[in-house]
């Protein structure tokens, strides 16, 4: 006798399901960091560098440096949501526990505004490191926000990549980071080449696209290209 | 789970130290690996791909501990689970309020077959716990047993049938939520 049992998803679906979505049998590689990923230190040097970085910071380190829509006295402007301020508070324990420091939530300094609605604001570490936290504006999607952190910028990593894609009804973003001097960001969308501006340190791009490489264009006209492989 | 003589040959010869069975056995491990890892972590971010890659690290490094080469498999599948779900309580902190961080490249690539219905499952499979992902992925993706899955997990077998009884629960009521019809089918042991 065949016994028939209704559900929404079977667990033949789902395997298949995570087998459509399990990707190549190898990692896929970049040759140069395209994340921030300080938690590749190791816990004896992230200690080490946790002492020492700290120290640095109240020193006076500024890890804005080199984005100038950062470095401004805090305004009501900077104040951070009350949902990131709580997550914040969460990721805290945990980033903290990896040896990178904490975020300082005081330090936090909203730095540009997409015309959708989507505000950025950049965070500092006690670490010294920095993090970009994106806030979606209210009802645009099923998400409030990301966060992500890592090394501050430099000539050799002046801009970052982040993506995001809150739910399959919206096109993907992405997102970064671009230190001053930084005017544009070329990469491939859509089998064209694909130019967006940097405004306030920050450039956005809505929809599909390839950034295996990113071109930097600087404001003397010269150009940078950045690979990040697989 | 099957292990073959030749993958238990090179997990014998790789715990005494030999480099190049060790680079065969990682080369024998690769795909289930990275695949298990990707899918616990969340394919489509860089944040998986790199998982995978320090996982690949962690079974390399961790080769001499390995007791029993007939347990290589289930051996760096628990390895591998490890630092899955330390990555996957990473990223869902950072990725505030469940905004996936999901590169664009990436999921475009995993999209080509993508129909409506697996990508509201491959959504909400990303916003459930690290534990229950791990356990759907090691029993249904990996294939391993209960007891197997039980084992790499460091629970109860009763723990494992609760996790998957829980992850799918989460996911009949996310596509109810967006709408998907329920599906007939012959029964299945659960």
């Amino acid at each position: 006798m065949t016994t028939e049992n209704v559900h929404p998803l079977s667990l033949g679906e789902l395997a298949r399901t995570l087998d459509a979505y399990a990707g190549p049998l190898r990692p896929r590689t970049r040759l140069a960091r395209r994340r921030w990923r300080p938690w590749r230190l190791a816990w004896a040097a992230a200690a080490l560098a946790l002492v020492l970085a700290g120290a640095a910071y109240a020193a006076g380190f500024n890890p804005f440096a080199g984005i100038s829509a950062a470095d401004h006295p805090a305004t009501s402007n900077d104040s951070l949501p009350a949902f990131l301020s709580a997550d914040i508070a969460e990721f805290n324990s945990t980033y903290e526990q990896m040896g990178h420091g904490h975020l300082l939530p005081d330090s936090a300094r909203f730095v540009s505004q997409l015309p959708s609605g989507m505000r950025f604001y950049t965070i500092a570490t006690s670490a010294g490191g920095l993090c970009l936290a994106n806030v979606y504006p209210p009802g645009s999607s099923n998400a409030k926000g990301g966060l992500a952190c890592g090394d501050s910028l430099s000539h050799s990593q002046p801009i970052t990549i982040e993506g995001q894609r809150p739910n399959p009804d919206v096109p993907p973003i992405s997102f970064g980071l671009a230190m001053d001097g930084v005017t544009a960001i070329s990469f491939m969308a859509g089998g064209v080449e694909t130019t967006v501006p940097v405004k306030d340190n920050v450039w956005a791009y809505e929809g599909q696209a390839n950034l295996d490489s990113a071109t930097v264009h600087w404001a003397d006209g010269s150009t940078q290209t950045l690979i990040y492989g697989r | 789970m099957q292990v073959t003589p030749d993958i238990v040959d090179l997990a014998r010869r790789a715990s005494a130290g030999e480099t190049a069975a060790a680079n065969g056995l990682l080369r024998e491990l690769e795909p289930l690996v990275v695949r298990t890892v990707r899918l616990v972590v969340g394919s489509g971010s860089w944040a998986a791909e790199d998982a995978a890659q320090d996982a690949l690290l962690d079974i390399d490094r961790g080769i001499h501990s390995l007791r029993d080469p007939q347990a290589v498999k289930a051996w760096a599948l628990r390895v591998a689970t490890q630092r899955a779900i330390k990555v996957s309580r990473r990223e869902r902190l950072l990725s505030l309020r469940r905004s996936p961080n999901l590169d664009p490249e990436l999921v475009t690539e995993s999209g080509e077959t993508e129909t409506e219905r697996s990508a509201a499952i491959k959504v909400a499979f990303d916003l459930l716990s690290p534990r229950l992902r791990a356990t759907a992925v090691l029993r249904l993706h990996a294939g391993l047993s209960e007891e197997e899955t039980a084992e790499v997990l460091g629970c109860s077998v009763g723990t494992v049938k609760s996790n998957l009884h829980e992850a799918r629960r989460r996911l009949a009521r996310a596509l109810r939520e967006r709408g998907f019809e329920p599906t007939t089918m012959p029964k299945e042991a659960t």
